[in-house]
C-alpha cells in the first residue's frame, strides 16, 4: 500500500498545496504512531528472537555464556539424527489427527450455535470455557480420565470394552488421545471464528436456496461451506501451526513416551535444550520447525487461492 | 511532529524508563553497614519431607530461623516438585533467572558443572571432617566441592509381608528368590515386585540398582564410554523383562509412575516395592492398612547394591559475587548440626553429619542404616543425566516387548556414545 506524501510526489503538486500536504503528513505520522506499539512488540518479541535463534543455531552455546561458532554443523547433524526424523514423523502423525478433528469439532459447534435462537450467549460461553483453561490443567485432568483406573476406563469396563491403554498403548492411540485433549481444549477459539464467518454470510443466499428446495445438507455443502472458505483457510493455518507446536499436553501426560511414541519435534527441541544443554542444536531444531510451518502455510495458502480462482 | 506529540513521546519514554528501572530490580543489595552479611538468596527445595503441609511448615520455619540469625539476608525458599527437576533447573539457569541454591544429586552436579551451571562451595564448609566422607566425595570434582551435603538418602526394598505369608513364601532376598516367587504370586494375580518405568523417574531409582546388582555399571571406570550394554547390563534388563513376562511385575510397569495412591501396591497386588525411600515408608504402610509392611535390604545378585545419595545443596551460576557471602551463610546454616537434626527427624532421611543420630528407632531404621553400606551415589559423569534420558525410552521398549534386551541396550549405547562424544 502506498501513502502519497510530498517526498513521493515529483510533480510539484505538493508545493502548490502546502496545507493539504502537511495534513496528509500528519495523518501518516499519526497512523504510524498508532501501529508503532504493534510493530515494536513484533520486532522485540518475534523478529529479534527468530534472528537470535537463527544466530544461536550456528553456534555451540553453553550455560555459562561461552559461544563457539560451528557454521552449519548443527544442521548437518540434525538431518542425520534419527530422532529428528522420528519426532518429525510423530508430529506429522499428530497434526494429521489433530487438525481435522479440531476443525470438525469447531465447525459443528459453530453451526449448532448459529442455529440457536435463545441463550446462544450462554452456550457460547460454556463451550469457550475449556479454551480459557491451561494446557497443563487440561493435561492433568485428562491424564486422570484416561488412566487405567480412571473414570473413562471404568465406564468402558462397564460395557465390556475396557481397559483401553489410552496413554500407554500403541503410538496411534496415544497420539489420538493427546489430539483429543488438545482439540477439547482449543476448539472454542476456532469455533468463534467459524461462528463469526457464519454470521457474516448473507441471509438472502440461504433463503434463496431454501426457496429453490435445497435441504440442510445441500445448503451446507454448496453454500455455507464455500462461503466459509477463507475462514476455513485461516483456521487450518492456525491449527496446523498449533499442531506442530504441541508440547504442553505431551509434557504433562506422557513425557514423550511410551518409548518415544509421542516424542514430538518441540519435545525433541526441549530435550536437547533443557536436558542436554545443547542450546545451539535446539535452536537449529526451532529454525527447521519454523521453516516447515512457513512452507506448509504457503502451500495451504496457494491451494486455497487456486481453488478460489477456479 | 507537533509539540503535543513530542510531549506525549517524552512522557511515554519517561514511563518506559521508569518501568525498565522497576523491572531490573536485581538480587543485589549493598553490604550492611555493621559488617553483617547481607543480600538476597533464593533456594529451591524439593519434597524431601513427603507430607506437603509438614514440608511447607518446616521450610517456612527454616527461613524464619535463618533470617533471625542473619537479619541482613533475605532468604526465599521455594518448594518445587521432584518431577522434571532437571528441566526446571536447567531452564532457569539458561534464562539466568533461577535459584542461587538448588538441591541436586551428585550426577546432576557433575552435569551442571560440565556446562558451567554450578560453582564451588568449599568456602562454605568450615569443617569437612564432621560429614561422612562419602557425602563430601560424591560432590567433589577435580578437587573442588560443588555441593554441601544436607542429608543422606537411601533406597531399599519395602515388603508387604502379608502377601508372602499368605502364599507360604519366604521374603525374596536374591534375584533367584524373586524369580522363584514370581510365578507362585502371579497365579494369585500378585506381582512379586513393582518397577517404575516412567521416563519421569530417575534411573537411579529404577534400572540402575538392578544394573549394579548384576555387577555392571553405567559408565566405564574412566568415564569415557558407557558400559551398560555389557553382559551384566543385558542380564539386568533380562531379569526385568522375564519378570514382566511371567507376571512378576504389574502389567503397566513400562510406564508406571512413582505415585502410591491408586498403584498396584495400594491395591495389595505387589509383594515388594523396590527402591523405596525412607520418607515413603509411612505412606506405603498406610496404603495397605497400616500393618505388615517392613523395610528389607536391597536385592543381591552378583553383589548387593542400591542407590543412596547425599542431597547436595549446590550454588548455581545464577548467584553473583554480591550475594555470594549470603549464599554461603545459608549453606552453613543448612549444614549445621541443629538444622540437620531437625531435617533428619522431619524427613526420615539420615543426616550427612556423623554427629547427628538416626532419624528414628526400630527395625525399619536398623535396616535402612544397614542398607547404607550397599549404597552407590549414582555415577557422577558429566553426561550422566543425558545418558539417562537417552537410555530410559529403550528400557521402556524392552519392557513393552518391542525390542529385546540386547537390542535395546545396543541402540541406547549407540545414542549415548554420541552424547559422550559431543560432551
Amino acid at each position: 500500500m502506498s501513502v502519497p506524501t510530498a517526498a513521493a510526489s515529483p510533480t510539484g503538486r505538493a508545493a502548490g498545496r502546502p496545507g493539504r500536504t502537511a495534513s496528509r503528513r500528519r495523518e501518516a505520522i499519526a497512523g504510524l504512531l498508532f501501529v508503532l506499539p504493534t510493530i515494536v512488540i513484533f520486532v522485540v518479541f518475534k523478529f529479534i528472537p527468530i534472528g537470535g535463534a537463527g544466530a544461536m543455531s550456528l553456534t555451540q552455546y553453553r550455560l555459562n555464556g561461552d559461544v563457539t561458532f560451528l557454521g552449519a554443523e548443527n544442521y548437518t547433524r540434525l538431518f542425520a539424527d534419527p530422532h529428528f526424523w522420528q519426532s518429525l514423523g510423530v508430529t506429522l502423525g499428530y497434526v494429521c489427527i489433530f487438525v481435522p478433528l479440531i476443525i470438525v469439532v469447531s465447525l459443528v459447534g459453530a453451526l449448532l450455535l448459529n442455529r440457536l435462537v435463545r441463550a446462544s450467549g450462554v452456550f457460547r460461553a460454556l463451550l469457550f470455557v475449556p479454551y480459557l483453561s491451561s494446557f497443563v490443567l487440561a493435561g492433568i485432568i485428562w491424564k486422570w480420565i484416561f488412566a487405567a483406573d480412571g473414570p473413562l476406563n471404568a465406564a468402558l469396563d462397564g460395557v465390556g470394552l475396557g481397559p483401553v491403554p489410552f496413554l500407554t498403548g500403541e503410538a496411534w492411540l496415544v497420539l489420538a488421545s493427546l489430539a483429543m485433549v488438545a482439540a477439547w481444549k482449543g476448539f472454542g477459539y476456532s469455533m468463534l471464528i467459524f461462528l463469526a464467518g457464519l454470521k457474516a454470510q448473507p441471509a438472502e443466499v440461504h433463503e434463496a436456496a431454501r426457496i429453490d428446495g435445497a435441504g440442510n445438507w445441500k445448503s451446507f455443502w454448496h453454500i455455507t461451506l464455500p462461503l466459509l472458505k477463507p475462514v476455513v483457510f485461516f483456521v487450518l493455518v492456525i491449527e496446523t501451526i498449533v499442531g506442530f507446536q504441541v508440547f504442553d499436553t505431551i509434557y504433562v501426560m506422557t513425557g514423550g513416551g511410551p518409548a518415544r511414541a509421542s516424542y514430538s519435534l518441540i519435545y525433541f527441541l526441549f530435550d536437547q535444550g533443557f536436558r542436554f544443554f545443547d542450546f545451539g542444536y535446539a535452536a537449529a531444531i526451532g529454525i527447521v520447525l519454523f521453516a516447515i510451518v512457513l512452507i506448509l502455510s504457503l502451500i495451504q495458502r496457494r491451494f486455497f487461492e487456486g481453488k478460489d480462482e477456479q | 511532529m507537533t509539540r503535543r506529540h513530542l510531549r506525549l513521546a517524552a512522557v511515554a519514554a519517561a514511563g518506559a524508563l521508569a518501568l525498565t528501572a522497576c523491572a531490573s530490580n536485581g538480587a543485589s543489595t549493598a553490604p550492611a553497614e555493621d559488617g553483617e552479611v547481607s543480600g538476597e538468596v533464593t533456594m529451591w527445595m524439593y519434597p524431601v519431607i513427603k507430607d506437603e503441609a509438614a514440608s511447607k511448615e518446616f521450610w517456612a520455619g527454616a527461613e524464619a530461623d535463618f533470617e533471625e540469625e542473619h537479619p541482613g539476608v533475605d532468604l526465599t525458599i521455594e518448594l518445587q516438585p521432584f518431577a522434571k527437576r532437571d528441566e526446571q533447573i536447567s531452564a532457569a539457569l539458561a534464562a539466568n533467572s533461577g535459584p542461587d541454591l538448588a538441591l541436586v544429586t551428585p550426577d546432576m552436579a557433575a552435569t551442571y558443572l560440565n556446562v558451567g551451571g554450578v560453582q564451588p562451595v568449599g568456602e562454605a564448609i568450615d569443617d569437612p571432617d564432621v560429614f561422612y566422607p562419602s557425602t563430601i566425595e560424591a560432590g567433589t570434582f577435580d578437587g573442588e566441592v560443588y555441593g554441601v551435603p544436607i542429608f543422606q538418602n537411601i533406597a531399599t526394598n519395602v515388603v508387604n509381608t502379608k502377601v508372602f505369608a499368605d502364599a507360604g513364601l519366604e521374603i525374596p532376598d536374591t534375584w533367584d528368590d524373586v524369580l522363584e516367587a514370581a510365578p507362585v504370586l502371579a497365579e494369585q494375580g500378585i506381582a512379586v515386585m513393582d518397577y517404575a518405568g516412567t521416563t519421569e523417574q530417575t534411573l537411579n531409582l529404577s534400572f540402575y540398582p538392578f544394573l549394579w546388582q548384576a555387577g555392571g555399571s553405567v559408565f566405564t571406570d574412566d568415564g569415557t564410554d558407557v558400559a551398560f550394554d555389557s553382559k551384566e547390563g543385558v542380564a539386568a534388563l533380562e531379569f526385568l523383562v522375564d519378570l514382566q513376562e511371567m507376571g512378576g511385575l504389574p502389567a503397566d510397569s513400562a510406564t508406571a509412575s512413582i505415585t502410591i495412591e491408586g498403584s498396584p501396591w495400594a491395591a495389595g497386588k505387589v509383594g515388594i516395592h523396590t527402591n523405596g525411600l525412607p520418607a515413603e515408608l509411612a505412606p506405603l504402610r498406610a496404603a495397605v492398612g497400616g500393618e505388615g509392611v517392613e523395610a528389607a535390604l536391597p536385592f543381591e545378585d552378583e553383589i548387593r547394591a542400591t542407590f543412596g545419595n547425599p542431597g547436595l545443596m549446590a550454588l548455581t551460576s545464577i548467584n553473583k559475587q554480591q550475594n555470594r557471602e549470603a549464599a554461603y551463610a545459608v549453606l552453613e546454616f543448612l549444614s549445621s548440626k541443629e538444622f540437620q537434626t531437625e531435617l533428619s527427624v522431619a524427613s526420615g532421611n539420615f543426616s550427612s553429619r556423623t554427629d547427628v543420630p538416626a532419624p528414628g528407632e526400630g527395625a525399619d531404621y536398623e535396616t535402612l542404616e544397614a542398607a547404607l553400606e550397599y549404597a552407590i551415589p549414582g555415577e557422577p559423569n558429566p553426561a550422566a543425566r543425558q545418558v539417562m534420558a537417552a537410555l530410559a525410552p529403550y528400557i521402556q521398549s524392552a519392557l513393552r516387548g518391542e525390542l529385546s534386551p540386547e537390542e535395546a541396550l545396543d541402540q541406547a549405547a549407540d545414542e549415548a556414545r554420541g552424547i559422550l562424544d559431543r560432551n
